[in-house]
């Protein structure tokens, strides 16, 4: 009766096989970031030069790149740094707009037109460009460079949330609680998230998938990571030059980079059309 | 089993057989049955109406006689359309059968048309579905024909075939949606709640048209509604159904003299009467059961005063009562008397007890709400002016009920929520048990906290009034918590609340998906009652509602008023519903009341003609409707 996720999915086969399967992937990732140190077969920083851009065998699974280094070590010595910055990017995302979304749909007037001409000013900027040029100026690295991508990435989410929470503003059951005397903040947290939290969960889905890939194209053109680092953005760039030779060097982390998006975004999507066809079902 | 019943007229194919049909909905988990074996015939030139409240198949039922059940429902049975068995025809043979021999006509207007198809055509789409009609009529004549389908349904203003249908209003749209459907002259048309979504004079003048079109042409008509005056006023027979079984059939004159099962008699009296109040409104307990849930018992019993244990037994049978008529009611016969009596036997009440125009004589009584010279206007996208309350003055003494009616887009609703804070009136004076209230937003927090406690409003749409995620006792223990009320005292109040408004202490954990219609509407109450009011605004508060539950929470509604003292203000189109729970009445028109006064001079003597306007258009019986629609048809000619 209660609309709980587990009640609802009661029985496994409910779940469409590639939700499973994206779910699969994202527990592997997530595995291998917090036990990397256990589970890594080489030390991802030693090079060994006598074993240079090997193809996969039966000790190094992935081969190894340029400097000798094991591929898979470092593909799961990078998961961890892929998986915090899209994380805190899209988290970060979801309580601003969760907050000032919110508060722009509900509260209307001044503070709504406020908090729009802000969203709209970073609308307005080359998002790309000014990441590119704010980081590599400011030498900030991959801080500078999550929040750069934060702030930018974090106007979408708010025009979403101030939609939605604008429908929920005009029901009738959020109008009875105002003229009842439930105080404003209470009907904001109270009420109106828990019914559009589907919207906020598709909202940090959308946001990981984007801010992996655009960290990992960052890392590509040599920003945000240092060098070395086992990053898979920068990896795929130190492969690069030589793609067509050592392939599975350069292939792997952005084959594993899709993956981990695509399966982000196929939860997301499940999850919120779940929620939706709940709500529809009346 | 059809041809025990003698339903059909004598000896004549009928346009439309259906015999034991089923239809069933196949889902992943379990199968789940939308009605069952139901027989229904329809002679040519007959209209039928087919009854029964939300939920019951209505719909289900003309969707499998036109064959569009959508593809996870399985019919089985047998339905036979002017000689020839179409129950399993092909998909495509089908289509062309719609349209030519039979058409639907649905709700909403908008849903059936195309918004980038103008009026014109979207009738010449419909002709040209038709190969014939392509190859062998010239534009010209073309043009012509849909001229005249147009003027059929009452259009003689030519210009209106260019316009798209964002243009029209709903009962024009409701027009063209109808000289659509009849453009290839089918042979049978159903209209599933044609009127519905209509306010009442258009909906009067919808009915009138489609009474009028039928007899014109000799077609048969199937009228689905969930309104029985409004069924009584069109059609020849009436079938009722519930919970996917009919339970009686017969001819309208019959059932709305005599019904012959205890369903029909209910919704009959439920059904308020527009001429006098009544004593003790008549409701039927409950609401309505799926098919499964009544298997292999009369699907009444859960709701039957007159239940006993045959009636538990066996899936009762449709069986002849009279000429023409049937009944599915095992216990008829011992049962029969005693329903006249019900009939017949009911108190007309006494005139309103409060009245204000003595009471207001005495400066003693604050008045419960006074609104002076209200004004409110709203910019609409156009940036123009729209004046939705002009200059309205009211006032409403303790215990006092006073309904508010008019047309949609007569101020009705903006009033209402001025005075409980959604909008800020543009000027004027509100004043609440002697506080001052006209704007909210320029009073401080105590003030505001205070007049929450005077005035306390229930919406009309059931669904969307409580937080789909709070459970019923979450949503209770809010407002008094916010209110400042202690736990313990909180916890107490819910369950007296609860009682208060007749829902069993069990629901404490039920979440509104889980509610009916009519208990959703009963947790509202709750809800407003939290707070204590002096004063509880019901806008519309029954009109979503089926006849059996609107009775019972006009009774609920009542009981407030009369046990709590509380004064209400009755805000709704539904004449019959102000006769039965107002004492007086303000009818509104444009933003301005035309008329006041006590319930019994508005409805019984109107002197404004807005007034004689509204009360003409509800539904009566049959002849007083052609005589209307004579008229009708007569002004609109000269409106022109
Ligand atoms: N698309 C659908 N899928 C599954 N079940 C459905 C569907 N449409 C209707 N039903 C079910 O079929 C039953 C009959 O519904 P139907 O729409 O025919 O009722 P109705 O008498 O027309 O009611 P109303 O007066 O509300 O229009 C209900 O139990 C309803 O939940
Ligand atoms: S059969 Fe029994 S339960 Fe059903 S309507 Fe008749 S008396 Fe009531
Ligand atoms: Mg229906």
């Amino acid at each position: 009766m209660t609309l709980t996720l587990r009640s609802r999915v009661s029985k496994l086969r409910d779940v469409p096989g590639s939700v499973l399967v994206a779910s699969l992937i994202i527990i592997i990732i997530c595995f291998a970031a917090v036990a990397a140190q256990f589970i890594s077969p080489f030390n991802p920083m030693e090079q060994d030069l006598l074993a240079v851009s090997l193809k996969p065998t039966s000790s190094h699974w992935l081969g190894s790149d340029e400097l000798g280094r094991d591929v898979f070590s470092r593909l799961i010595a990078g998961s961890r740094g892929a998986i915090i910055g899209p994380f805190l990017i899209a988290f970060s995302g979801l309580v601003v707009s969760a907050i000032l979304g919110i508060f722009a749909g509900y509260r209307g007037g001044s503070i709504d037109n406020l908090i729009m001409r802000g969203v709209d000013f970073i609308v307005a900027l080359p998002g790309l460009l000014l990441t590119i040029v704010v980081v590599s100026v400011t030498h900030g690295g991959y801080w500078m460079a999550l929040l750069v991508l934060g702030v930018l990435n974090v106007q979408g989410d708010i025009r979403i949330v101030r939609g939605v929470s604008l429908e929920q503003r005009k029901l009738p059951y959020i109008e009875a609680l105002r003229v009842v005397g439930v105080p404003r903040w209470r009907i904001m947290y109270k009420h109106i998230v828990p019914n559009i939290y589907p919207i906020l969960i598709a909202n940090f889905a959308t946001d990981f998938a984007g801010a992996l890939v655009a960290l990992s194209g960052l890392s590509f053109l040599g920003l945000g990571s240092q060098p070395g680092t086992p990053d898979w953005g920068r990896m795929l760039s130190d492969g690069q030059p030589s793609l067509f030779t050592n392939y599975w060097a350069a292939l792997s982390p952005g084959i594993t980079i899709v993956l981990l998006a695509v399966s982000v975004n196929l939860i997301g999507d499940w999850v919120y059309d779940f929620y939706s066809k709940k709500s529809l079902q009346r | 089993m059809a041809d025990v019943l003698n339903l059909e007229l004598n000896s004549s194919e009928p346009l439309l057989k259906v015999s034991g049909l089923t239809v069933r909905h196949l889902g992943a988990e379990h199968e789940r049955t939308i009605f069952s074996n139901v027989d229904l015939s329809v002679a040519r030139g007959e209209t039928i109406g087919i009854v029964g409240e939300s939920g019951s198949g209505k719909s289900m039922l003309t969707k499998a006689i036109m064959r569009m059940l959508p593809p996870y429902m399985a019919h089985e049975g047998r339905i036979e359309l002017d000689g020839q068995e179409i129950t399993n025809l092909s998909l495509r043979k089908v289509h062309q059968l719609r349209g030519d021999q039979m058409t639907l006509l649905f709700q909403d207007p908008f849903t059936m048309l195309n918004p980038v198809l103008s009026a014109g055509e979207h009738i010449l789409e419909a002709l040209r579905a038709n190969k014939k009609f392509r190859k062998e009529i010239s534009k010209q004549e073309s043009k012509k024909i849909v001229l005249e389908r147009l003027s059929e349904v009452g259009i003689h203003d030519a210009a209106v075939a260019g316009r798209f249908p964002f243009q029209l209003s709903g009962g024009m749209r409701q027009r063209i949606a109808l000289a659509t459907a009849l453009a290839r002259n089918p042979k049978l048309l159903i209209a599933d709640e044609p009127s519905t979504a209509l306010d009442n004079t258009t909906q009067a003048e919808i009915l009138a048209l489609l009474k009028n079109v039928q007899q014109s042409r000799q077609m048969g008509l199937i009228l689905v509604t969930h309104d029985l005056r409004v069924a009584f006023s069109v059609c020849d027979r009436i079938y009722v159904l519930y919970a996917g079984s009919i339970l009686e059939v017969g001819p309208s004159v019959e059932l709305e003299k005599a019904p012959l099962h205890p369903y029909t008699h209910g919704l009959l009296l439920s059904e308020p009467p527009i001429d006098r109040r009544i004593e003790v409104l008549t409701s039927i307990p409950g609401s309505v059961p799926s098919f499964d849930n009544v298997l292999g018992k009369c699907a009444f019993a859960p709701r039957c005063n007159w239940q006993t244990q045959v009636c538990l037994d066996s899936t009762p049978q449709l069986r002849n009562v009279g000429e023409r008529h049937v009944s599915s009611c095992l216990r008829l016969q011992e049962i029969k008397s005693e329903l006249i009596v019900d009939r017949t036997g009911r108190k007309t009440a006494d005139s309103p007890f409060v009245n204000l125009s003595t009471q207001s004589a005495l400066p003693s009584i604050t008045p419960v709400l006074r609104i002076q010279s209200l004004k409110k206007t709203f910019i609409n996208s156009q940036n123009r002016k729209v004046e939705a309350v002009q200059n309205v003055s009211l006032e409403i003494a303790p215990g006092e009920c006073v309904a508010l009616v008019g047309e949609s887009g007569s101020g009705k609703t903006t009033l209402g929520r001025c005075i409980v804070g959604l909008e800020v009136p543009t000027s004027g004076s509100i004043e609440l048990d002697g506080l001052e209230a006209t704007n909210y937003n320029s009073i401080s927090r105590e003030s505001r906290a205070a007049l929450r406690k005077k005035a306390q409003i229930v919406f009309q749409d059931p669904y969307s009034s409580l937080d789909p995620r709070q459970t019923v006792a979450d949503c209770l223990s809010e407002v008094m918590q916010v209110n400042g009320e202690g736990k313990d005292s909180r916890n107490s109040r819910i369950d007296a609340l609860l009682k208060h408004v007749g829902l069993p202490e069990s629901y404490r954990v039920r979440l509104p998906e889980s509610l009916s219609g009519g208990e959703r509407q009963r947790v509202a109450i709750a809800r407003a009652l939290a707070v204590e009011p002096k004063l509880i605004i019901c806008d519309e508060a029954v009109s979503a509602l089926d006849v059996s539950v609107q009775a019972q929470i006009l009774s609920l509604l009542r009981k407030i008023q009369k046990e709590m003292g509380i004064s209400l203000l009755f805000i709704t189109h539904d004449l019959a519903v102000v006769r039965q729970i107002a004492d007086r009445a303000y009818v509104m028109k444009n933003g301005l009341v035309v008329e006041s006064g006590l319930v019994d001079d508005v409805l019984s003597r109107p002197q404004n003609e807005f007034t004689q306007k509204l009360l003409s258009s509800v539904p009566s019986s049959a002849s007083q409707l052609a005589e209307k629609d004579q008229t009708l048809l007569l002004k609109k000619d000269k409106d022109k």
